[in-house]
């Protein structure tokens, strides 16, 4: 790292236990400068073993789901089932800001390392338990994969064609959903800590995360409406995704500007001139001939034409991009979302970089994911005093 | 208890969805966050019985203001303060750089180029209060389609998260790109940077401008997908509900109408447990099941026998019985489901708050918990311009005159 790198949490030492539902929080911190030190098992984290694999191999170093949550981190090999891991781990705690961590509840209890353990040693130390249901309730023993959190917290049921099965959303989801409450909460209990001087416990349910963003309880409490899966329709129509000459567009309607604009931009047909279909009601009573309307004029031009046409109207449209598309569309190319690193292993590839960008201080991928125990020498030994020949021992006792 | 954001001020100029989000999780934790609006344009306050039609063609002296605050518009902006101010008026922008002297953060998620033509944007605010932190939330951000309009579904399908998200089966028209999520995630993750700004500013005294793009946002979320292009040059069609490497992993029909379960089993042991809580049935002893690469292999059959028990039971039921054997499984929960939720109601989740004329409703409470620093109390979301006698009056200690002249020239609209 450049000698002026400045971050907005570079003082922020996080310990990252995370094995899957919680990883990306540790990614976040380490996006905006914090030293997060990932602790893996000696045989490395469950999310070595999680595909994609480079070239389909599975690997310790293959894993693309490991690469992608943790760069920027820096990784160490830790067996907290040893009582001398343990005690190392109190070590680490002492010094940290922030732990995180993502087993079932009471694992940490078990293990002697839960808040109240962790406070007697570190007054300042802010713990944020990411689990699939919380650390409260009749529900808090249950399993919850990602799809168990997403369908008990509602998205599921949303989402997929009408006459088909609801269908989880691609990347799990309410892994994501909850590292990032956990991220927001442990920021806030930070800020809260300038003052008192003390740490918190920050208790996040990836059901309760998603079960807010299903939007159904303040509708089904305030009309009784049950929502429905329709496919890609929102709003009035057309409201969905269409097929094009080259691909599909996303056209939305959903205010009366967006439709007269809409309807400018397909040259005024004849078909829907008429007054009432201003009326988003009466449009969706005659859906079949808006598709029909819709359709002829999305056929007879390509996405980023039928985009240009309605934004230049004020409608809401895009293409319908794959991956591959979306990291060809100038518009990101031109904002550098996409960043070239090296990593020992996959060697040099694009990654994309964090959403945000903050003009003072510094927000980027700045290196990759490391390998399994690359930074146990500068922590156990540069950082914790110990010997090389301790670290021997420490390494044939399987503790690191 | 102190709050964790007690005499932190934030002025809020975002509508929508993602923009009031982030503003209420901020005001959950203690900011005083001000929403500045104006009649002159209503967005998304506008709830049943409102008046209807262009805002300059609306007769302001005959409507109750206490319509305009609809449920949708509620849910977002509870705790949230409000003060009338309509930024299109010149002597506006003068009266909103007051305001921003006595304030931390300014957040906005207006269209391109709107905050430039104000004259309130980072560059103006930074020069009239050195640290303060201003905070945009635009769909693309500076660059080739810095102009377009986008509302959080065009955005699923412009980053490949709608392209991914369906049954293998499943037509693009026809892939999930119907939801607020992304809108959620770009609101929660703000919330965050803007914590991340006032951490940076409270040790070092500096304020910054901080970009929130969605569209970044959104494409973030789908990390892996896109190493695998990187990497492998590959595009995955959708994978619906089925995982790759494990089986039974999937959703399955219940009793009763378009009513769903999922089970999702990650190893022998488990796959021995589920066994076992299904009466260790026939089928199941079959060579095709006995292990993972078996399973998947005859995913096909395996799913249609889980099927035809999951369909004697209710999504819950098959939650209840699974879950007791230590099995990942839960019900496919719909709106109705989540009401009456027994878990988030046993985490304090429900809000019930008297909204005066609608009447008593529920709205999700924060979304998660903090042991410290939260609040307790929730009051409900803001009448336009409830708050102007405090804003205008306490602190910025204009004359009951002063605040006429505005009114008259409809700069306090």
């Amino acid at each position: 790292m450049a000698d002026n790198f400045v971050s907005a949490l570079h003082s922020i030492k996080v310990l990252d236990l995370t094995e899957e539902r919680g990883l990306y929080a540790g990614k976040m911190l380490a996006d905006m400068g914090a030293d997060v030190i990932k602790i893996e098992k000696p045989a490395g984290s469950k999310a070595r073993r999680i595909g994609p694999f480079k070239d389909d191999v599975p690997g310790i170093e293959n894993s693309l789901y490991f690469l992608n949550f943790n760069t920027n981190k820096r990784g160490i090999t830790l067996n907290m089932d040893s009582s001398a891991g343990r005690e190392i781990f109190k070590r680490l705690a002492q010094r940290a800001d922030i732990v995180i961590e993502d087993f079932e509840v009471g694992v940490m209890q078990s293990l002697g390392l839960d808040y109240p353990a962790l406070r007697e040693l570190n007054q300042g130390i802010i713990m944020a338990s990411v689990t699939g249901f919380g650390q409260t309730g009749p529900y808090r023993m249950y399993k919850a994969p990602d799809m168990v959190s997403f369908a008990v917290g509602g998205m599921m049921n949303l989402n997929g064609p009408r006459n088909a099965a609801p269908v989880v959303a691609p990347c799990e989801q309410s892994y994501y959903s909850a590292s990032v409450a956990a991220v927001f909460g442990s920021l806030t209990a930070l800020f809260l800590r300038i003052g008192t001087g003390e740490g918190q416990l920050v208790d996040v349910s990836a059901h309760e995360v998603v079960a807010t963003y299903a939007s159904e309880i303040m509708s089904y409490s305030n009309t009784s409406r049950i929502g429905q899966r329709n496919g890609s329709q929102f709003g009035s129509v057309p409201g969905r995704i269409y097929p094009c000459k080259d691909g599909y567009v996303h056209i939305l309607t959903v205010r009366a500007n967006h439709w007269q604009g809409f309807r400018e931009a397909m040259g005024n047909p004849e078909t829907v001139m008429g007054k009432e279909w201003d009326n988003g009601m009466f449009r969706n009573r005659n859906v079949d001939t808006i598709d029909a309307v819709v359709t002829e004029f999305t056929m007879k031009h390509t996405k980023m034409e039928i985009t240009e046409m309605c934004q230049v109207k004020g409608v809401p449209c895009t293409p319908v991009n794959t991956p591959a598309e979306f990291s060809q569309d100038a518009h990101m190319k031109a904002r550098g979302f996409f960043v070239e690193i090296e990593h020992p292993v996959m060697g040099r590839h694009s990654y994309l970089n964090p959403p945000y960008r903050l003009s003072k201080t510094v927000c980027r991928i700045e290196r990759p994911a490391p390998l399994l125990g690359q930074h146990n020498r500068e922590v156990y030994g540069g950082e914790l005093g110990h010997t090389d020949k301790e670290l021997a021992e420490l390494k044939s006792e399987g503790i690191i | 208890m102190a709050l964790a954001l007690q005499g932190t001020r934030i002025l809020d100029l975002t509508d929508a969805v993602a923009g009031p989000f982030a503003t209420m999780l901020l005001a959950n934790c203690g900011a005083e966050v001000i929403r500045v609006e104006s009649r002159r344009h209503l967005g998304f306050r506008a709830g049943p019985g409102a008046p209807q039609g262009p805002e300059d063609q609306i007769d302001f002296s005959k409507v109750d203001m206490s319509q305009l605050v609809g449920a949708n518009f509620a849910r977002f902006n509870l705790n949230k303060l409000s003060v009338a101010l309509n930024l299109t008026k010149p002597e506006a922008g003068d009266v909103f750089k007051k305001l921003v002297q006595v304030s931390d953060v300014v957040v906005d998620n207006l269209s391109f180029g709107v905050v430039q033509k104000w004259g309130i944007d980072y560059d103006a605010l930074s020069r009239i209060k050195k640290d303060i932190i201003v905070v945009s939330m635009p769909s693309l951000g500076n660059g080739p389609h810095e102009q377009w309009t986008t509302w959080g579904m065009n955005l699923l399908s412009f980053t490949g998260f709608a392209y991914s998200w369906g049954h293998p089966d499943t037509s693009v028209e026809e892939r999930a790109a119907s939801n607020y999520y992304g809108d959620y995630i770009a609101g929660m993750k703000t919330a965050a940077a803007v914590m991340a700004a006032l951490y940076h500013r409270a040790k070092t005294g500096e304020g910054q401008y901080v970009e929130v793009a969605q569209a970044e946002v959104t494409a973030s979320l789908l990390g892996p997908l896109y190493l695998d292009y990187f990497v492998n040059n590959r595009i995955s069609p959708p994978r619906g509900n089925r995982h790759p490497q494990f089986a039974p992993y999937n959703s399955y029909r219940c009793k009763g109408d378009d009513r769903w379960c999922v089970i999702a089993i990650r190893s022998e042991d488990e796959w021995q447990q589920f066994r076992q809580a299904l009466d260790s049935p026939k089928w199941a002893e079959d060579a095709k099941f006995e292990n993972i690469a078996a399973r998947l292999k005859n995913i096909a059959e395996l799913d249609e026998n889980i099927e035809k028990w999951t369909r004697q039971y209710t999504p819950h039921q098959v939650m209840k019985i699974l879950q007791s054997s230590g099995i990942a499984a839960g019900a496919v929960q719909n709106g109705e489901d989540l009401y009456f939720d027994i878990q988030l109601r046993a985490r304090g989740h429900m809000l019930e708050i008297d909204t005066g004329r609608q009447g008593l409703i529920t709205f999700d409470g924060p979304p998660l918990h903090l042991s410290a620093g939260q609040r307790t109390q929730t009051k409900g979301a803001p009448i336009l311009g409830e708050h102007d006698d405090y804003v205008y009056k306490q602190l910025l200690g204009l004359t009951q005159a002063e605040i006429d002249k505005l009114t008259e020239s409809k700069v306090i609209f």
